[in-house]
């Protein structure tokens, strides 16, 4: 039935709909990425170094304004969305080290779950699509819900000799995007992942809160048990060839999902072979 | 002193219309170039929005940048290199985007050709009493260093990048913008010169691109805070002695503000005086000196020139008029007291204010808890009379009747001898009853 569902849901124009009325009957069981929680069996080397992880957290206190303003005016940007479970413990933008790509990694936090990145099991086929954090349903897909693309962007054309990046045109009008919509993953109709507020992410917390080394020490090991600590490449989504996400299912129109495949930031770090690499910024526009 | 007013838009319409008149004169046509505002590619990835990040100290992060206020900016025309004049690389180094403002950029004045500079500010600023603030290794992380080093004002406390109209005057501007194409067009073909350059010279016609309250806010925002600068330490310009500051000095800005200097500017009227008309009212206006520093505008030496300057106060240079120019700009008996620390309050104990007020309060006090006590407790008593002169008001002011004692004493010391005359003693008897009536009515 699921299978046949399915088929209906990637064919017809009614999918947000249909999926919605499907979630709801199927909400009474649990998100998959629960169910692999509760079947892990984090190993020693694991439970090592969770455990010295543990030892090493450090809560940081954010601090937000100083008496020195920026001297650059910043765009105004809503906060990401705080209902997503690993918010319970992680930072809001949680992607700290990896100087080269902490900032484009934190910019996706806005419009990409966690799981979408973090959580890919290889033996289920998972589907993506918008979901509403707040709301807690599936959010129809639209062109208005990516983020706005600029001309300049895209890679120049083979003929164009120009060295220089340009205002541009934009694709779409400047909206206001809502920052609880992100793309989710799916697994038989139903969202994978835990939300910061339901019982069994209670149950976790509540184990947490003991203050016990060794049951922490366990807890940490099993959540991040079904995760990879490292998400995929920029080319799994930003290339023509390797798409993970199905753009225009997710709404991109054509000028969108040119703009998202054919963007010179990926190709740009596309040229990083090493992990202390440098690469003349002028390179971006080539 | 009559003042001429005219509507700024008078003055910009006018002069644009005499500058293009002139330009009319002129044989053949013009064209510029059109700016490269980011010939780099900086922006490819600093235009996007929600670069952000948490680094090591907890500070939230932000390498955004709003592309077209940037374009929009005092430094629009500037490429981002000109500033982070080291970055070549990503990812940067962050030494290598440190910004010195004396450092020239690709802009060109265009009279002489030369690189546009800050540099004469910035030496200017070094000769100040806040020339020990930063002027250049600013970056976005190291706000806190700079926080933690110095309390004194730097480039970046004070200004930000700035649009290159501001926002009060975006309608005047656009007004007088409308010319340009009518007028200066004439000669001056092309979209470069009417929009960049028309734009560059009529910037010049709306004034100063901060009026006086702006610039009051620059200074404020640190010297309306006691509780930053109470633990700073002043250095004497002469001995090079070190000191806290005094009361007058840390609340400077709130007895400022209790002057009319202040007040007319509160309420719009341009003719009150900002801190830097008598701060540093030459130059620049960033050579701010301690009072006591012979160079000082604010000099008991030099005040004579500095209120006179600018059609303020011209009679302060008239010798007969030297001591208007010591009235105290900074008083600070206007001071609340609620404002004092501890500290300050113990200095101010010792003040003749303080120790008049040690004299009168407790007599207030004394006043009124008796009113107090009167309130609850005398209202059923009857006329109630000053110890001394009461009755005699009440006779000669009020016309009553005096009291059969003041009557008897004034009888006996008038008539002493006459001891047994008995009438005065029965009138005195009535009369001491309708006094008693009366009061109670």
């Amino acid at each position: 039935m699921i299978k046949s569902l399915r088929q209906i849901t990637h064919s017809c124009s009614l999918r947000p709909l249909i999926l919605s009325i499907a979630m709801s009957t199927a909400l009474n069981a649990e998100p998959l990425y629960w169910d692999r929680v509760q079947q892990a069996q984090p190993d020693s080397e694991a439970l090592q170094k969770s455990e010295k992880l543990v030892k090493e957290h450090k809560t940081l206190e954010i601090i937000k304004r100083t008496r020195i303003r920026p001297f650059h005016e910043q765009p105004k940007y809503d906060k990401p969305s705080k209902n997503a479970f690993c918010m319970s413990c992680h930072l809001p933008l949680p992607h700290t080290k990896n100087l080269r790509a902490r900032t484009f990694l934190n910019m996706h936090t806005h419009y990409i779950t966690c799981e979408t990145c973090h959580f890919r099991p290889e033996d289920v086929n998972l589907d993506y699509r918008w979901f509403n954090y707040h709301e807690r349903q599936l959010q129809s897909a639209s062109s208005e819900l990516f983020q706005v693309i600029e001309h300049h962007m895209l890679l120049p054309d083979a003929n164009s000799k120009t060295m220089q990046s340009k205002p541009g045109k934009q694709i779409q009008a400047t909206k206001k995007r809502d920052p609880n919509i992100k793309i989710a993953p799916f697994f038989n109709q139903q969202p994978v992942m835990l939300f910061k507020d339901s019982t069994q992410a209670d149950s976790l917390l509540q184990q947490w809160q003991d203050d016990d080394l060794q049951q922490r020490t366990e807890v940490r090991a099993k959540i991040h048990a079904p995760l990879e600590s490292k998400g995929p490449k920029c080319v799994a989504c930003h290339d023509s060839d390797k798409q993970m996400l199905h753009l225009q299912q997710l709404g991109a129109t054509q000028d969108q999902v040119k703009a998202i495949t054919m963007h010179r930031i990926p190709l740009f770090f596309s040229r990083y072979k090493e992990k202390d690499q440098k690469i003349r910024i002028i390179d971006v526009l080539r | 002193m009559k003042i001429f007013r005219t509507r700024p838009g008078d003055d910009i319409i006018s002069l644009a219309l005499l500058l293009c008149a002139l330009l009319f004169c002129l044989p053949s046509t013009v064209t510029a170039e059109p700016r490269k505002p980011d010939p780099d590619g900086c922006l490819t990835c600093h235009s996007l929005p929600g670069l952000h990040w948490i680094d090591e100290d907890g500070m939230w992060r932000v390498a955004s940048i709003d592309k077209s206020h940037y374009f929009s900016s005092l430094h629009g025309s500037v490429p981002c290199r000109d500033c982070h004049r080291k970055i070549t690389d990503y990812p940067h180094k962050v030494e290598n985007g440190y910004v010195d403002c004396s450092e020239s950029c690709h802009v060109e004045e265009p009279s002489e050709g030369e690189a546009y500079t800050h540099k004469p500010i910035v030496d200017e600023f070094e000769e100040s009493t806040h020339g020990k603030g930063w002027h250049k290794d600013f970056a976005g992380g190291n706000r806190f260093k700079e926080l933690d080093e110095s309390k004194l004002p730097s480039c970046r406390r004070c200004h930000d990048n700035a649009l290159y109209i501001s926002e009060n005057k975006t309608t005047l501007f656009k007004e007088s913008f409308a010319h340009t194409e009518t007028e200066c067009g004439t000669c001056h073909v092309g979209e470069v010169w009417l929009t960049q350059m028309g734009g560059h010279i009529l910037r010049r016609f709306l004034g100063n691109r901060m009026n006086k309250n702006d610039s009051n806010e620059l200074c404020l925002d640190c010297h309306n805070t006691p509780e930053y600068l109470k633990d700073i330490e002043l250095e004497d310009s002469e001995t090079g002695e070190k000191h806290k500051p005094d009361t007058r000095w840390l609340h400077a800005a709130e007895s400022y503000q209790r002057m009319l200097h202040s007040r007319l500017l509160v309420v719009g009227v341009e003719d009150g005086a900002s801190c830097v008309d008598c701060h540093a009212p030459q130059g620049l206006h960033h050579k701010i000196l301690r009072d006591e520093d012979e160079q000082a505008s604010t000099h008991p030496d030099n005040l004579p020139d500095t209120c006179s300057a600018s059609g303020c106060h011209g009679y302060a240079k008239i010798d007969e008029n030297k001591d208007f120019v010591l009235t105290d700009m900074h008083d600070t008996d206007l001071l609340a007291m609620t404002l004092f620390s501890k500290e300050e309050f113990n200095n101010f104990t010792k003040s003749v204010w303080a120790i008049l007020s040690a004299l009168t309060v407790p007599i207030i006090i004394v006043l009124a808890i008796g009113s107090l006590i009167w309130a609850f407790t005398g209202k059923n008593r009857g006329l109630i009379m000053a110890i001394l002169g009461g009755e005699h008001f009440q006779v000669y002011m009020a016309g009553k009747k005096p009291s059969a004692k003041k009557r008897a004493k004034s009888t006996t010391a008038r008539t002493p001898s006459r001891k047994s005359d008995s009438k005065p003693i029965r009138k005195n008897t009535t009369d001491s009853a309708e006094t008693k009536e009366s009061d109670n009515d």
